[in-house]
């Protein structure tokens, strides 16, 4: 067996004293002012306010960054994709992104993400957390960080949409689990049953009077508190978001047809009831085998209903309330294997941010020929502290684990400039 | 002596005196003036201890045994005695150990099964321990190999934690911020399984044996009080130093006493060896001396807690403060596991359901989402979305019976006439899933 692989994250502890002083000193007002200064790159200087919404896209089995963000026609590992021209001089995107092509002046493409996890699983975790999985140390995810940061009144602020893992919210307590819906559709079928037996719910309650009145327990009171907020859900909007056949029929056909289209209008719909975060997921990335006809099919479903989203939320007013993160687990092999496919590649781990305060149009970090990061590289956790920048959130911020032991947002990470 | 007296007397040694964990809890109840909950009715004592020790509520048939002959403590020996006993406690402690997912090359199921055998014939939990520690074998046939081929790396970790009650992952990346423990602590640790060999044999089973080495000095494990071993039988030292260990007897007794108390002398039970934050030092310096005195007897364990008067306090106290639960002065109230839930469904329902259809139970409901986050805890942790399935949930078998039958068999009591008068308008299949949903049935109280 091999030893702990942990030291390199060590830290001397006279250096996390200095640093813990540091960070008491300097205060939030610093990091404020510390970010505007060197943000003018990613982040537009003309954007007022914050992201208040995150939608991650997340690309589940670790898309190509070769067939869609960073393609190279013509090299040796560039395979035959082709590209498209974007709005962008000197941005090319591959030819199954023809839509999202018009929208690159509102993409910010980062290709330098160095990610160390090559396994799906562990990869899946970090890219979810930002921080490696350590077994007995569970962190939160994303989605409970923004749920827990802003949080919603009466409704779950982390919806995930697909079919994929989440993940829960450590120590930042059951309030911020995800909701995970598998499709709209099902889950609307759900509420509807919920609805017809609302006078179940009573009956329970009123079945528990006798020995809730005989008990002083802080469980009793939260899974009444729960019994109550189920209760009251089919008042709130969640409910008819999940419903997308009230949506135009100009809308729906803009997003067009199948499950991640139809996710994607739910999760819009989700975004604009007011929920903090949601996550669509596509699955199929792993493409190990007959990567090109797969990917191909991949950019299609991912490009129609993408784009629709960029424009309805552009033309309600609210892309520039909402960061859109489009991210898997990693990125792919330059090699492309016997099968005609491309293996896992942490090395380029591909991430796209749109919308929200990112200022599009431009490419962050490079490749060279070979697919390899082309000198500087960013880690994950300051892909994770862009986003936390981007949503008004400080990247320095401290939590206290349920064990008492503080501990960062992101595992020291600084936003990309 | 007067009858009155020999009856006033029996009480009085029943609820105060006679039994060593009542006589250590009253002097610290006393002192600080906490106030303690009555007794639990004899219903709800035996639905609590059923819960506790044969992991499922009582049939009806057992409920009328204990109103026949309601003797607690001979009830409590009776149950300690089954079958079921060992089956139940197997799998809250394979649920430590391992986890509840079942999909690394570990065989989890194996070492339950193996873990039921050694509780049935009361085998030393000490020796149950050594087994995990330092076991070498097949793993499709040697369950205990499993617990080191299930955590590999981490198997150092989790040692400490199981079984001498230390958190050492906080010192994995930095020194612990408020215990002793260093990142070299932790280093050298967990080197005590760095000689293991993991050989692949046939699909499905991997061979688990240690590797014979004349390392450096500088890469010696060294257990946590300094001390190294002595042989290269690294992994077998540990085990012997780590059951022979105070920190061990008082683990153990931490753990089983949180088991059926809900509550930890210290909690959590994770961080035992933070005896100075135990709520009663002398009760747990009783319950490890006892453990050791009789041979690491989970049973007898089991029986000492359960026949006190501390576990059989009503969870039903409207004056609870933090004292009053720290010091076991009421009981509280704990969320029944999935398995739990699922064989007493099974007991009200009086359905016989496969072994499938229970793990694909248990599984929904601790559902994949909160895998990462889930240590052994009686926390409440259910989120809304749990909650809206179990509410929507629609396939539910008839019910053959009355009123009282559904109440009998769910709750182990009859209903109030407040009760009767609620459910005249409703279905009995109506009632019953209401009554599945309520709070008194997914609480173990």
């Amino acid at each position: 067996m091999n030893q702990p692989r942990f030291a390199n994250s060590a830290m001397h502890s006279s250096g996390r004293h200095q640093r813990r002083t540091f960070i008491r000193q300097m205060g939030s007002g610093f990091f404020g002012l510390a970010l505007l200064h060197r943000r003018e790159h990613l982040f537009a200087a003309e954007a007022t306010g914050q992201a208040k919404r995150c939608l991650v896209l997340w690309m589940d089995g670790g898309p190509s960054q070769w067939e869609t963000f960073d393609p190279k026609p013509g090299t040796e590992r560039g395979g035959p994709t082709k590209v498209v021209q974007t709005r962008t001089p000197g941005i090319h995107f591959a030819e199954g992104l023809p839509r999202m092509a018009l929208h690159s002046e509102s993409l910010a493409v980062i290709r330098n993400v160095r990610s160390p996890e090559g396994d799906h699983q562990r990869g899946t975790y970090l890219l979810h957390t930002g921080y490696r999985q350590i077994p007995g140390f569970p962190r939160p995810s994303l989605g409970s960080i923004i749920s827990h940061e802003q949080p919603t009144k009466q409704m779950p602020g982390h919806v995930a949409l697909g079919n994929g893992a989440t993940f829960g919210p450590a120590y930042l307590g059951l309030d911020h689990a995800p909701f995970s819906i598998r499709s709209a559709s099902e889950s609307l079928a759900t509420f509807r049953r919920l609805q017809q037996r609302r006078g179940r719910i009573e009956l329970v309650r009123s079945l528990s009077a006798e020995f809730d009145a005989l008990h002083q327990d802080d469980a009793l009171r939260r899974r009444n508190q729960l019994l109550q907020q189920l209760d009251q859900l089919p008042e709130t909007p969640f409910i008819d978001a999940l419903d997308i056949a009230k949506e135009s029929a100009r809308t729906r056909n803009l997003f067009g047809e199948g499950e991640f289209a139809e996710s994607c209008l739910a999760g819009f719909r989700l975004l604009k009831a007011g929920l903090p975060f949601v996550e669509v997921q596509l699955s199929g990335w792993d493409t190990h085998t007959d990567n090109f006809r797969q990917t191909r099919d991949l950019c299609q479903q991912l490009d129609r209903p993408w784009s629709a989203i960029m424009e309805t939320l552009a033309a309600e007013g609210m892309l520039q309330e909402t960061l859109i993160v489009w991210m898997g687990e990693f990125g792919r092999t330059p090699r492309i294997n016997a099968q005609n496919g491309r293996d896992h590649y942490p090395d380029v781990t591909p991430v796209v941010l749109a919308g929200g305060p990112i200022r599009g149009g431009r490419s962050i970090g490079a490749t060279n020929e070979t697919g390899a990061v082309d000198g500087e590289s960013h880690a994950v956790a300051d892909v994770f502290a862009t986003i936390f920048w981007a949503m008004g959130i400080d990247p320095q911020r401290q939590f206290t684990t349920e064990f008492g032991a503080p501990t960062q947002i992101t595992d020291g990470g600084n936003p990309i400039g | 002596m007067s009858a009155m007296v020999s009856v006033v007397l029996a009480w009085t040694m029943a609820t105060s005196g006679d039994h060593p964990v009542d006589r250590i809890l009253k002097d610290a109840q006393a002192s600080a003036r906490v106030a303690v909950a009555e007794r639990c009715d004899d219903d709800t004592f035996v639905r609590r201890s059923c819960l506790d020790l044969i992991g499922r509520i009582p049939t009806e048939d057992e409920w009328r045994q204990f109103r026949d002959q309601p003797d607690r403590s001979r009830w409590i020996e009776q149950l300690v005695a089954r079958p079921a006993f060992a089956q139940h406690m197997s799998e809250v402690w394979t649920a430590a150990w391992m986890g509840f997912a079942n999909d690394g090359q570990a065989d989890r199921e194996l070492l339950r099964m193996w873990l039921q055998d050694q509780l049935q014939s009361d085998v030393p939990f000490d020796r149950i321990g050594q087994s995990l520690i330092a076991g070498r074998g097949d793993s499709a046939v040697n369950g205990p190999v499993n617990f080191v081929l299930q955590h590999g790396d981490d198997a150092g970790v989790q040692v400490a934690r199981q079984f001498l009650g230390v958190r050492l992952d906080c010192a994995r990346c930095h020194d612990h911020p408020f215990a002793n423990w260093t990142q070299d602590d932790f280093a050298k640790f967990s080197r005590f399984f760095s000689l293991v060999e993991m050989t692949d044999i046939s699909r499905g089973n991997i061979r688990v044996t240690d590797r014979l080495a004349e390392p450096d000095e500088a890469d010696m494990p060294r257990f946590l009080n300094g001390g190294r071993p002595q042989t290269s039988q690294w992994r077998s030292e540990l085990a012997l130093w780590t059951i022979r260990s105070r920190s061990f007897a008082r683990n153990f007794a931490n753990r089983t006493w949180y088991h059926f108390m809900g509550q930890g002398i210290v909690d959590p039970p994770d961080e035992t060896h933070s005896v100075q934050q135990a709520s009663c030092r002398p009760l747990l310096e009783f319950l490890a001396d006892y453990s050791r005195r009789h041979e690491f007897s989970i049973r007898d364990l089991a029986t000492l807690i359960c026949t006190s008067e501390a576990y059989q306090r009503s969870s039903a106290d409207p004056i609870t403060d933090d004292n009053a639960v720290l010091l076991f002065a009421v009981h509280p109230l704990k969320p029944l596991t999935p398995e739990q839930l699922f064989d007493s469904i099974a007991t009200a329902y009086q359905l016989k359901p496969d072994a499938s259809e229970r793990r694909e139970f248990v599984q929904s409901h601790r559902g994949n989402v909160l895998d990462q986050d889930f240590v052994l805890t009686w926390k409440y942790r259910e989120t809304c979305q749990q909650l809206l399935d179990r509410m929507t949930t629609d396939s539910l078998p008839t019910w053959s019976g009355d009123l009282d039958s559904v109440f009998l068999r769910l709750l182990s009591r009859h209903p109030t006439p407040a009760q009767r008068e609620l459910c005249r308008t409703h279905s009995i299949e109506t009632v019953a899933f209401a009554l599945l949903q309520s709070n008194e049935f997914v609480f173990s109280h």
